[in-house]
C-alpha cells in the first residue's frame, strides 16, 4: 500500500524537479562561472560550485575597460534611460486610449483596434528598415531618441490591449454618478477611473520594461557608436577580443539580469495579469 | 449624437497618431520600397516593378530561411506547449512552494532572449562547456563537439534555447486557464470514479480549449517573428542551417545592403502571417460559452 501511494505520488515531483533543474542550471552555472577566478574555469574537472569564491568580476564592471572596449556602467546607464523613457512614454499615450476604447464609441474604433492588433503580429524586422531610413533621415540614429521611438512599435499595442481588457473590467457606474455630479468626462477619466485600474498600469509598466530591457534588434541596428550601447549589445564586447572573456561576460550578465528579477519578484502577481490578461482578451 | 460620437477621439488619436507613424507609415513604406530598385552607393531609388520579388523568390538562401523558420517555430511552439502543459498541471497539484516555484520555473522567460542566448553559448562551448562535460563523461561523446558547428546539432540545439526561454509563457496561460475551471466539476467526475487520466481528457480539456488555441496561436507568432536567438548563437551558421528569416532580412538589408530586396522579403513575411492570422480570428470567433 506504502509503495504504491509512493509511486504515485513521486513521478510527477520528480518530473517537475527536473523541469526544475532544466529552468535553473543555464542560469545557476553562469552565476557560478561569474564568482570564481577565470583561471578555474579551465579546470579538469566539473565543479558546480565556484571555487574559489570571488568577487573580482563583479568589481572589474564598475570600471570601464578602454583596452577592451567594456563600459558597462556607461551601457547600464544608457539602457536605464532608454527603458525609463519607454515605459513613461508609453504608459502616458496607452493609458487614455485603452480608456476611450474601452468606454467610448465612434467612428473608426473597430478599424483603430484592429488596425492595431494586425500591425503588431508582424516581426519588428519589417519595421526596421523603413524605421531606420527614418531616423537616418531626421538626425536620430545612435541617439536615445531612435530607441525611445522604435521601442513604442512593440510597447504601445500591447499596453493598449492589455490595459482596454482592465478598463473593461472595472464597472462604469462611478464615473456615471461623477458625470452626472457635474464632473467633466476628463476628470472622471483621471480621479474615478484611474485608481481601480492601477494594478493594469503597473502591471503594462513593469511587461514593457522586461520587453525593453531585453531588446537587441533594433539596438543593433540604431546604434554605432560604442557610447551609446545599451546592455544587450554591450555584451558582445566581451567577445571581441579573439579569446571570450567568459567572467567577464558572465558577470554582466547575471548583473544585467538582477534588475528584471527584482521587479518581477516584487510585482510578480501583476505582471501575471499582464500577461495572462492581454492574451486571453484578444 | 455627433458630440457622443466625438468625444472618444481626444483619449485615442495620440496613440493612433504615434501608431501610424511608428508603424502604419514604416509598413506601407517596406511596401513601397519592395518595388524600388535602391542600389546601396546611393540613397535615391527608382521604380523596379517586381525586380526585387523576382530576386529574393529565386534565392535558395531566402528559402532556405523560409523552411528553416517552419522547422524553428513548428519545433519550438510543440515543445512549448507540451512542456507548459506539463509544467502547468504538476505546479497546479502543487500544495507546498507553489509560488516561489512557479516564480522559479518563470525565471528563463523574464531573462529575455539576450541573456538566454549568452547562457546557452557557455553551456555549449565546446572546451569547457557543462553540455560536453557532461557528454564526454557520461561516455556519450568520445571527445567534446562545438554543437553549434555541427550541421546537424546546430538547429535543434539553439531551438531547444528558444523553448528553455518560451515555454514558461505557455506554463502561465495554462495555469491561469486550470485556474478557472470550477473545483466541483472536477471533483464530481473524480468521486464518480474517473481516472486522473480520464479527468484531465474529458473534464479539463475542453474547458482548456480556448486557452490552448490561444497560446499557440501567440507562440507561433512569437517565434515565428523572433530574431535574437539564432542571431546571437550562431549568426545563422553553419552554412546558413540556423537562419531563419528575420535574420535573412535583416543580413539583406544591413550587411549586403539590399533594402529593396529586403523590403520584399519583409512583404512575403506579411503575406504568410496575415494568412495565418485570418486563421486565427476564424479559430477565436468559433467561440465555445463558459470556457475562460
Amino acid at each position: 500500500m506504502q509503495v504504491r501511494r509512493w509511486l504515485r505520488w513521486a513521478p510527477p515531483k520528480l518530473a517537475l524537479l527536473l523541469y526544475l533543474l532544466f529552468a535553473l542550471v543555464p542560469f545557476g552555472w553562469m552565476l557560478t562561472a561569474s564568482l570564481e577566478p577565470q583561471t578555474s574555469l579551465y579546470r579538469a574537472h566539473l565543479s558546480l560550485l565556484p571555487s574559489p569564491v570571488t568577487l573580482i568580476n563583479y568589481r572589474a564592471l564598475f570600471t570601464a575597460n578602454p583596452v577592451a572596449g567594456t563600459d558597462f556602467p556607461r551601457y547600464f546607464m544608457n539602457s536605464v534611460i532608454v527603458v525609463c523613457c519607454t515605459v513613461v512614454l508609453a504608459v502616458l499615450v496607452a493609458v487614455p486610449a485603452a480608456y476611450g476604447f474601452s468606454r467610448y464609441r465612434f467612428f473608426g474604433k473597430d478599424a483603430m483596434l484592429y488596425g492595431i492588433l494586425l500591425q503588431s503580429i508582424f516581426p519588428l524586422v519589417n519595421f526596421l528598415i523603413p524605421l531606420y531610413i527614418l531616423m537616418q533621415d531626421i538626425g536620430l540614429l545612435n541617439t536615445y531618441g531612435s530607441l525611445i521611438i522604435a521601442y513604442l512599435t512593440f510597447s504601445l499595442p500591447l499596453n493598449i490591449w492589455i490595459l482596454k481588457s482592465f478598463f473593461d473590467g472595472i464597472p462604469t457606474d462611478m464615473e456615471m454618478s461623477a458625470r452626472l455630479d457635474g464632473a467633466s468626462a476628463w476628470r472622471a477619466f483621471i480621479e474615478i477611473a484611474i485608481p481601480p485600474a492601477m494594478p493594469g498600469i503597473v502591471a503594462t509598466a513593469i511587461f514593457t520594461f522586461i520587453l525593453a530591457w531585453d531588446e537587441y534588434l533594433y539596438a543593433l541596428t540604431m546604434i554605432s557608436t560604442s557610447s551609446m550601447r545599451t546592455l544587450p549589445l554591450g555584451i558582445f564586447a566581451y567577445f571581441s577580443e579573439g579569446v571570450p572573456n567568459w567572467s567577464g561576460l558572465t558577470a554582466t550578465a547575471i548583473a544585467m539580469s538582477i534588475p528584471v528579477i527584482v521587479v518581477f519578484l516584487v510585482l510578480q502577481k501583476y505582471f501575471i495579469a499582464a500577461l495572462t490578461k492581454g492574451a486571453l482578451k484578444y | 449624437m455627433w458630440r457622443e460620437r466625438l468625444a472618444g477621439l481626444p483619449y485615442v488619436m495620440p496613440a493612433v497618431l504615434v501608431i501610424v507613424a511608428v508603424m502604419s507609415y514604416p509598413f506601407f513604406y517596406c511596401i513601397y520600397l519592395s518595388f524600388r530598385a535602391t542600389p546601396s552607393y546611393t540613397t535615391a531609388t527608382h521604380f523596379a516593378g517586381l525586380a526585387n520579388y523576382n530576386t529574393v523568390l529565386n534565392d535558395p538562401v531566402f528559402l532556405n530561411s523560409l523552411l528553416i523558420t517552419v522547422i524553428w517555430t513548428i519545433g519550438s511552439t510543440v515543445f512549448d506547449i507540451l512542456l507548459g502543459m506539463g509544467a502547468a498541471l504538476l505546479v497546479n497539484q502543487l500544495s507546498w512552494f507553489r509560488g516561489p516555484i512557479r516564480a522559479a520555473l518563470m525565471l528563463p522567460y523574464i531573462v529575455g532572449y539576450v541573456i538566454a542566448s549568452y547562457a546557452w553559448l557557455w553551456l555549449y562551448q565546446a572546451e569547457y562547456g557543462l553540455i560536453n562535460e557532461l557528454l564526454t563523461s557520461w561516455g556519450v561523446l568520445a571527445h567534446p563537439i562545438s554543437l553549434l558547428s555541427s550541421l546537424t546539432w546546430a538547429l535543434p540545439a539553439v531551438i531547444l534555447v528558444n523553448i528553455w526561454k518560451t515555454a514558461p509563457f505557455a506554463m502561465i496561460m495554462f495555469l491561469a486557464g486550470l485556474q478557472s475551471i470550477p473545483e466541483q466539476t472536477v471533483m464530481a467526475a473524480e468521486l464518480d470514479g474517473a481516472s486522473k487520466t480520464r479527468a484531465f481528457f474529458e473534464i479539463k480539456l475542453p474547458y482548456l480549449r480556448r486557452v490552448i488555441i490561444i497560446t499557440s496561436v501567440v507562440m507561433t507568432l512569437q517565434n515565428f517573428n523572433t530574431f535574437t536567438i539564432p542571431y546571437i548563437m550562431t549568426s545563422g551558421g553553419p552554412l546558413n542551417h540556423t537562419e531563419i528569416v528575420s535574420n535573412y532580412i535583416y543580413n539583406d538589408a544591413f550587411t549586403n545592403l539590399d533594402f529593396g530586396g529586403a523590403a520584399a522579403a519583409s512583404v512575403v513575411v506579411m503575406i504568410i502571417l496575415m494568412v495565418f492570422a485570418v486563421l486565427y480570428v476564424g479559430s477565436l470567433t468559433r467561440r465555445q460559452p463558459g470556457v475562460v
